[in-house]
């Protein structure tokens, strides 16, 4: 079944595509100026890659806090259309005059839902959780733990178990329809925001780092998970292989950027962010020991001082020489690292109980209009006018920058509905 | 505290890599994954990553000194997976290129042999069987009819001890630069258990080439048999040097045994196979590209002699005089050429090479032996990571 | 006149399981005379908001108290004029979902929220709109550099009108005077000349754009919505009356005379700074002779990245220098040029300038530390370095030796200016000896600030935005970059962080967005961030005002200012609405119409306090609503269960926490009073930066009461915590409960 319908937006509307931090904050911004704003994601629930993580760095505060006001805006705030499970179909037209055409896959689950939770105590299937890099599993019928917004449960139908219905038996406010089918909506609009933000280079590609072949050679960002509360191991940062806490663990940076047989240019965050996970580790575990392996430290700003305040600690020790091969240990799964020590000018191989990969930012941008500009890189630039990149699918940055590339991005989209405003 | 290094880069030698086939060399950013991922880089002699940014400042003088360029296999690992593509195994040959014209004796030979025009050398031994061919003796035995044996004999041992003296000097020149380079002990006490690891290497993958014909040629095991090398990226190159060094033999069988004697149809036969197969790998675009006249000439010139040398043997059962003379004239003129031109050329580096792995055994033994705690200690191995040839002598590999 | 109360409870999400709420329905109706009181199944249903709705409109009732799920969820269903007194009791998150079903704690704790919520909006008045005002819609941009210029662009194209305002004769600022600026755009390879000149064409060109040039501020007065911006140029002084402020100010080259250890001083040591006026004039040549440099070196970090220099890295310096090189190229292709870096700074695709730029034979980069820069032969300069590459010492004699400087922000610190002013003006009323010392002593710590106003703000709390770490006047939020602690201004460009012209010209951007946004939500009355879109806002009783100005004193946004007596005037386009205010003021003065003192204390006296003999102790805990209270409910979402004898009342933020809260609820006979609130201290957490930490500083005068009182002052504690601390959060409140417990009861319960 597919319904289709067309909402007559106006000129001076705004399409946001993606609701992580980038979307997010164009989108609020331009509404709270004034402008009609449709906020298209892809996934369940807005917040994006950040709602996966631990701390920002350097302050080392939760991003559900961020997020908490954002979502509080967005509450408020009836000019923002949110379409989750959404994806741009087609775009047509010029600044100030798009058609843009939605797929909205079905939720299965309405507004009427409350979070209660009855239906995730009878659902009978079981699939590895989207949000958890495999390290957890989840059911069929599920929800993000912390911070979902919208604040409402999604039933995978693909995993359900054929003939079961036994989510929308338990649903007392009848929010479950297991029937429910694609929608499409065109909505017109004067300008588009490109916040599609990034994903992480595919680690299996770089062969003799071991990921995918060693069990405790994880991504830095499933390091965000293991380390979240919300996360598969609550917190406590336990290795895959045994569930034991690391002892030593080695940060592997420019795992694939900086490197013209993978991602040619530097992927800005990855310095900072392992600095940051060292922090994670030393937290929990005073007597565990952090080798950090890099070319260049890349804390640009007042980064630098946060990274000197890291390394302040003499259990974190910085070792210049890029990580050439990760060997595991059959018996212990400890991971050999070998590695030349630039600075001490001696070539070594150390054992480590868990080794991180900094694996990099490549821009996300599958499924979006095809005449959209991508530098050599893949990275949006923004060519026409109407059309804006914000964050990580533009360049790679902190948080920070995104935020404020994502207003700045919102305030272009104000000056073509300005624009449009005038030419009646 | 040293001296400290007087930064005044020898800008002519940076160019010379660069054409030399070093075209990244600058754009090194001292990652040092090259280093990391040699199998022959350790504690004691650790290459390419320091030569990278010595070259890059042109340092020319301390590279001529450093043993690393020499313990360096050239297998390309370390250009698989540079970031940079930087081609760190091309700049190191490029060095010991520069290396060998360094120490060359008289040094304009070492000039001449790094230029195209290296093979007007040919015309020294052509002239020189020229003048034999044309003394007015006598002899009965047919082929002497063109150059007389005996004087050819004595011709050979008189070039090939020239060549010795030759070497003798250039290795004189190196040695002394190497312990100026800091090498300890005494090299020819280490020369021994050198070659004999060589010797070791030279052994184990014989046996390893036999073993993988034999499967080959088994039905079964056929389609799947590989060839298993420590060289992960240059397994053709590391198959044709095996093959040539089997000439190490040919001298000792060359006069003695007849000349379809199947041993020395076999020596004749590797060599052969294993100089088509560096030219064949050679011609690769890629590689093409980077090829310098030292990298071709001596191809050129063994492949010279192999051929001359065959097609004298074909065409000698079918008395066909002029061409038979012709192949034979040539044939030994390329013999005489090797000869008066080995010191200068790529095949030098066989002689440097073994004697710059002497002169890092001590170092190397010391560390091994030092007691490192583990947990900084270079990986030990007591069989050599590229080969797996078992140590010998309590000899461990790094 | 009377309100009409009406109390919806809901009974669904295991409510109706948990308590019973048909005798809640009663408790509540004994109390309170209630115009309506109804229980449902499904509150949030269709039917359920119907007919809460429904009530509303046929005027039966005109305040409404919600008890069901917590606020934070189902504001769709639960949304209706947003002036209306409505008031949500939590009764799902914070007590059916984490305490223990039908048992009688759960229950009084159920009816005591209830209570609570009910006194709670007998209190509450609708709220009023601020009193129409004319807001300005014109944007005013100080700094007429690539951000300023930006900015006013940016602004125009948007609709704003805009006045620009540069104290140098000429618009352009620092971008104008370089040679080229390095590639910031694909392909990333080749420096550009600066693409300014057309912008600041086109600001000139723009009717909507109004520029003054050799102009300084000398007075900013009044709030957003309506700055009074006095100016003064050659001709005079002009007032412009204007909605917003956008700083961008700008930067200057870090102090080269302070870097003697580098070698600056000797004749061929220069910056990186005089080297791009070099190029620009033409010739890159040696000061000494004036003789092409054969050989130059180029010094990074030159006092960036150093304790006692710049502690931040500058950012730009490696991309610089890297131009910088072409530029010697250019001129000479035989020269060499060193480079002797710490790390090279070249994030995303900047990575491939700095390949292009390495990859010429004549140009060497070498990771090290500079051990000595000394005068050599010929007017030489030679460098001597840890060549950490090589593992060996080196030198290296050179022609000519740049050093990288770093940015420094043209910023102004308000506050630090005003401590200086009012010593200033201790010193002049000759007060007391004591008291003039101090004076001397702060003068000699903030001296360097006189003169350095930029804004001149009238404000009580200092002339400029506050600068936080090395003197930017950046925000502390990760996700809020541009908020500042003076609504309204916003910092854009290298003054708020350092920045290349790139990013700066996206900065500017963003903080005219947030301009325009704070002079929109002014036009509708409305607060900015973070409680973006209040109506509410605090009104002052007067004629009970004492003059403490301690609310002067403690509003972290500087919304109010003093006459000469010391009585507050408020600006409410400066407010925030966080209540801190509220919280200061110890005559209780200060109430928002649906927030106010009386209302928590109410609250607090509406909590049923069991006497000592029933051993069951009551805590009362108040919660920051940002970020303690978010993370009670997710808490409770994850059916944590946590000791029923607390009692939940969310603050706007800790700030505005009024001690008096404290003294009841102990003097009533609560046992213990947990206090929830955001990390505080240099990486603060707290939305209105400096709540929580007020809030603990009142809490040391409470300690005195308490020993006057001989209470424990372990009855108190304030926890600081996080929204990802939700997990810890049950532990934390158990604990607390335990040591009350330990203490024993209060003494002064039945009183």
């Amino acid at each position: 079944m597919s319904t289709t319908e067309t909402t007559n937006g106006n000129s001076k509307a705004l399409l946001v595509i993606g609701g992580g931090m980038a979307g997010l904050t164009a989108a609020l911004d331009a509404a709270e100026a004034g402008l009609d704003v449709i906020l298209v994601e892809k996934s369940p629930y807005l917040g994006g890659r950040v709602a996966g993580f631990h701390n920002y760095f350097p302050k080392l505060c939760p991003p559900s806090c961020g997020l908490e006001i954002n979502f509080k805006r967005l509450r408020n705030n009836p000019r923002i259309t949110v379409l989750t499970l959404a994806e741009l179909e087609k775009l047509e037209g010029e600044p100030g005059h798009y058609d843009a055409a939605i797929k909205i896959a079905p939720r299965h689950v309405s507004s009427a839902c409350t979070l209660c939770g009855d239906c995730v105590d009878v659902c009978r299937s079981e699939i590895a959780d989207p949000l958890e890099f495999g390290l957890m599993r989840t059911k069929a019928v599920h929800a993000r733990r912390l911070a979902a917004f919208p604040a409402m449960y999604v039933v995978d139908r693909a995993a359900c178990a054929t003939g079961c219905h036994a989510c929308s038996d338990a649903c007392k406010y009848g929010a479950i329809d297991l029937a429910q089918g694609v929608e499409h909506k065109t909505f017109h609009v004067g300008s588009v925001v490109v916040a599609t933000g990034w994903k992480p280079y595919d680690a299996t590609k770089l062969d003799n780092l071991g990921y995918g072949k060693c069990a405790n050679v994880v991504t830095n960002i499933m390091l965000e998970r293991l380390a979240a509360m919300d996360g598969p191991t609550g917190g406590k940062l336990l290795r895959p292989s045994d569930g034991k806490s690391p002892e030593s663990v080695a940060f592997v940076q420019c795992a694939g950027s900086r490197d013209h047989n993978h991602l040619p240019y530097c992927s800005t965050v990855c310095c900072s962010v392992s600095l940051k996970q060292s922090t994670y580790v030393r937290k929990l575990y005073p007597e565990a020991k952090i080798t950090i392996f890099y070319i260049d430290v890349r804390t640009p700003g007042q980064l630098q001082e946060f990274a000197s305040k890291v390394r302040s600690d003499e259990a974190v020790e910085m070792v210049k020489g890029k990580v050439a091969k990760v060997e595991e240990d059959t018996q212990t799964k400890d991971l050999k690292v070998t590695v030349e020590d630039v600075l001490g000018g001696k070539k070594m191989t150390r054992t480590f109980e868990l080794v991180v990969l900094a694996t990099g930012i490549m821009p996300q941008t599958e499924g979006l209009p095809a005449d959209c500009k991508l530098d050599e890189f893949g990275f949006v630039v923004n060519g026409s006018p109407g059309f804006f990149g914000a964050g990580c699918v533009k360049r790679p940055a902190e948080v920070s920058a995104t935020v404020r590339d994502a207003s700045g991005a919102a305030l272009k989209a104000l000056q073509i509905a300005m624009g449009a405003a005038h030419n009646g | 505290m040293p001296e400290p290094i007087l930064a005044e880069p020898d800008v002519q030698f940076i160019r010379e890599l660069i054409a030399d086939g070093g075209g990244g060399l600058k754009k090194c950013f001292q990652c040092a994954t090259c280093s990391a991922v040699c199998d022959m880089s350790d504690q004691a002699v650790s290459f390419p990553r320091k030569q990278m940014i010595m070259a890059q400042w042109g340092m020319r003088d301390e590279l001529l000194k450093d043993a690393g360029v020499w313990v360096c296999h050239d297998c390309g690992d370390c250009t698989a997976h540079c970031p940079r593509d930087v081609n760190p195994a091309r700049i190191m040959s490029a060095i010991r290129q520069q290396a060998i014209r360094n120490f060359a004796f008289p040094a304009f030979m070492g000039e001449l042999a790094a230029k195209p025009a290296t093979s007007i050398l040919i015309l020294i031994p052509a002239a020189l069987l020229a003048l034999l061919a044309m003394l007015p003796l006598q002899f009965t035995h047919q082929w002497s009819t063109i150059i007389p044996q005996p004087l050819l004999l004595l011709l050979l041992v008189a070039v090939t001890a020239l060549m010795l003296c030759i070497f003798a000097v250039e290795i004189t020149r190196f040695v002394r630069a190497l312990r100026a380079g800091g090498a300890e002990g005494s090299i020819l006490s280490a020369l021994g258990p050198t070659l004999n690891e060589i010797g070791g290497h030279g052994k184990a993958a014989t046996a390893r080439m036999v073993d993988f014909v034999i499967r080959r040629l088994n039905p079964k095991t056929g389609a799947q048999a590989q060839y298993i090398t420590g060289c992960k990226e240059e397994k053709r190159r590391y198959l044709a040097h095996m093959l040539v060094m089997v000439l190490v033999l040919l001298p000792l069988v060359e006069i003695p045994l007849p000349v379809l004697h199947p041993l020395k149809l076999f020596i004749n036969v590797c060599g052969l196979a294993g100089v088509t197969i560096f030219i064949v790998n050679r011609l690769r675009p890629e590689v093409r590209a980077k090829s310098t006249p030292f990298d071709w000439s001596l191809l050129v010139l063994l492949e010279s002699i192999f051929l001359t040398g065959l097609l004298f043997e074909v065409v000698r059962p079918l008395n066909l005089e002029p061409l038979m003379y012709g192949f034979y004239f040539a044939h030994f003129t390329f013999i005489f050429a090797l000869l008066l031109y080995a010191p200068y050329s790529k095949l030098a580096h066989a002689l440097y090479r073994t004697v710059a792995m002497a002169a890092t055994w001590e170092k190397q033994q010391r560390l091994l032996h030092a007691a490192l705690v583990p947990e900084h200690s270079s990986e030990s191995h007591t069989t050599c990571v590229s080969c797996g040839t078992p140590g010998k002598d309590g000899i461990s590999y790094s | 006149m009377d309100k009409k109360l009406g109390l919806y409870i809901c009974s669904g999400c295991s409510i109706g399981d948990s308590v019973d709420v048909d005798k809640l329905a009663g408790v509540a109706q004994k109390g309170n005379k209630l115009a309506v009181c109804q229980t449902h199944p499904f509150l949030c249903g269709n039917e359920g908001a119907a007919m809460i709705r429904g009530d509303i409109e046929r005027g039966v009732v005109d305040a409404v108290v919600i008890a069901a799920c917590s606020p934070r969820v189902k504001a769709e269903s639960f949304s209706f004029d947003p002036r209306m007194v409505l008031e949500r009791v939590n009764l799902r998150e914070h007590v059916a979902w984490s305490h223990e079903a039908k048992h009688e704690d759960t229950q009084a704790m159920a009816e005591d929220y209830v209570r609570m919520g009910l006194v709670k909006a007998e209190k509450m008045e609708p709220l009023e709109p601020l009193p129409e005002d004319t807001i300005s819609r014109t944007v005013l941009v100080v700094g007429g550099g690539v951000a300023g210029v930006s900015a006013a662009l940016d602004s125009a194209a948007a609709g704003y009108d805009v006045v620009l305002v540069e104290k140098q004769p000429q618009l352009g600022g620092f971008v104008k005077g370089l040679k080229k600026v390095f590639p910031t755009h694909a392909p990333y390879t080749e420096a550009s000349v600066d693409g300014l000149t057309d912008k600041l064409q086109a600001v000139v060109s723009n009717p909507h754009i109004r520029v003054f040039c050799s102009t300084r501020i000398v007075k900013t007065e009044g709030q957003p919505g309506m700055f009074d911006v006095t100016i003064e140029e050659a001709s005079g002084t002009s007032v412009h009356r204007v909605g917003a402020i956008v700083m961008a100010t700008g930067w200057q080259p870090y102090d080269a005379t302070k870097l003697g250890s580098l070698g600056y001083g000797l004749p061929n040591v220069i910056t990186n700074v005089e080297l791009e006026q070099m190029a620009a004039r033409g010739q890159i040549a040696r000061p000494s002779d004036g003789k092409l440099a054969k050989r130059v070196l180029f010094l990074q970090c030159a006092g960036s990245r150093e304790q006692d220099h710049l502690a931040y890295c500058s950012s730009v310096c490696c991309m610089t220098t890297l131009k910088q090189t072409e530029y010697i190229r250019e001129q000479d292709s035989q020269a060499e040029v060193f480079v002797v870096y710490r790390d090279i700074v070249t994030p995303g695709p900047y990575e491939k300038y700095y390949s292009k730029v390495q990859d010429h034979p004549l140009n060497f980069f070498m990771k090290g530390k500079v051990t000595q820069v000394a005068a050599a032969a010929g007017d030489r300069v030679q460098v001597s370095l840890d060549s950490e590459l090589l593992g060996a010492p080196m030198q290296v004699t050179a022609d000519l030796v740049v050093l990288a400087t770093g940015m420094v922000p043209n910023s102004a610190d308000g506050p630090a200016i005003r401590a200086l002013r009012d010593a200033n003006a201790k010193l002049a009323r000759n007060e007391s000896e004591t008291q003039c010392k101090d004076a001397e002593t702060v003068i000699a710590q903030m001296k360097h600030h006189e003169g350095t106003e930029i804004l001149n703000l009238s404000y009580r709390q200092g002339p400029d935005l506050p600068v936080l770490q090395d003197g930017f006047p950046d925000s502390k939020f990760v996700c809020f970059p541009y908020e500042s602690m003076r609504t309204g201004i916003y910092a854009a460009g290298a003054v708020r962080a350092p920045m290349d012209a790139a990013l700066t010209e996206e900065d500017a951007g963003g903080a005219v967005m947030k301009a325009i946004q704070c002079i929109e939500l002014a036009t509708r009355g409305q607060a900015v961030h973070p409680r973006t879109g209040d109506l509410s806002y605090p009104s002052f009783f007067l004629q009970r005002c004492t003059q403490c100005k301690r609310c002067t004193e403690e509003c972290p946004f500087g919304s109010l200012d003093e006459d000469e007596k010391g009585t507050p005037k408020f600006n409410p386009y400066r407010c925030r609405r966080c209540g801190i205010c509220m919280g200061a003021c110890p005559e209780r003065i200060v109430s928002f119409k649906n927030y106010s003192v009386d209302m928590i204390a109410s609250m607090v006296k509406a909590i049923e306090v069991p006497d000592e003999f029933e051993e069951k102790p009551r805590i009362l805990v108040l919660a920051c609503e940002n970020d303690a209270y978010p993370a009670l409910d997710m808490a409770g979402q994850g059916r944590q269960q946590y000791d029923p004898s607390v009692r939940i009342i969310p603050l706007r933020c800790l700030g505005s926490m009024n001690i008096v809260w404290i003294a009841d609820a102990l003097s009533r006979g609560i046992d213990g009073v947990l206090l929830l609130g955001c990390k505080f201290g240099d990486d603060y957490e707290c939305h209105f930066m400096r709540g929580s930490e007020l809030a603990n500083r009142r809490l040391e005068n409470v300690k005195e009461t308490l020993q006057r009182l001989q209470l424990e002052s372990e009855r108190i504690h304030l926890q600081q915590l996080g929204m990802d601390d939700y997990a810890r959060l049950p532990q934390i409140i158990n604990e607390f409960a335990a040591r009350i417990r330990e203490i024993g009861p209060n003494p002064y319960k039945g009183f």
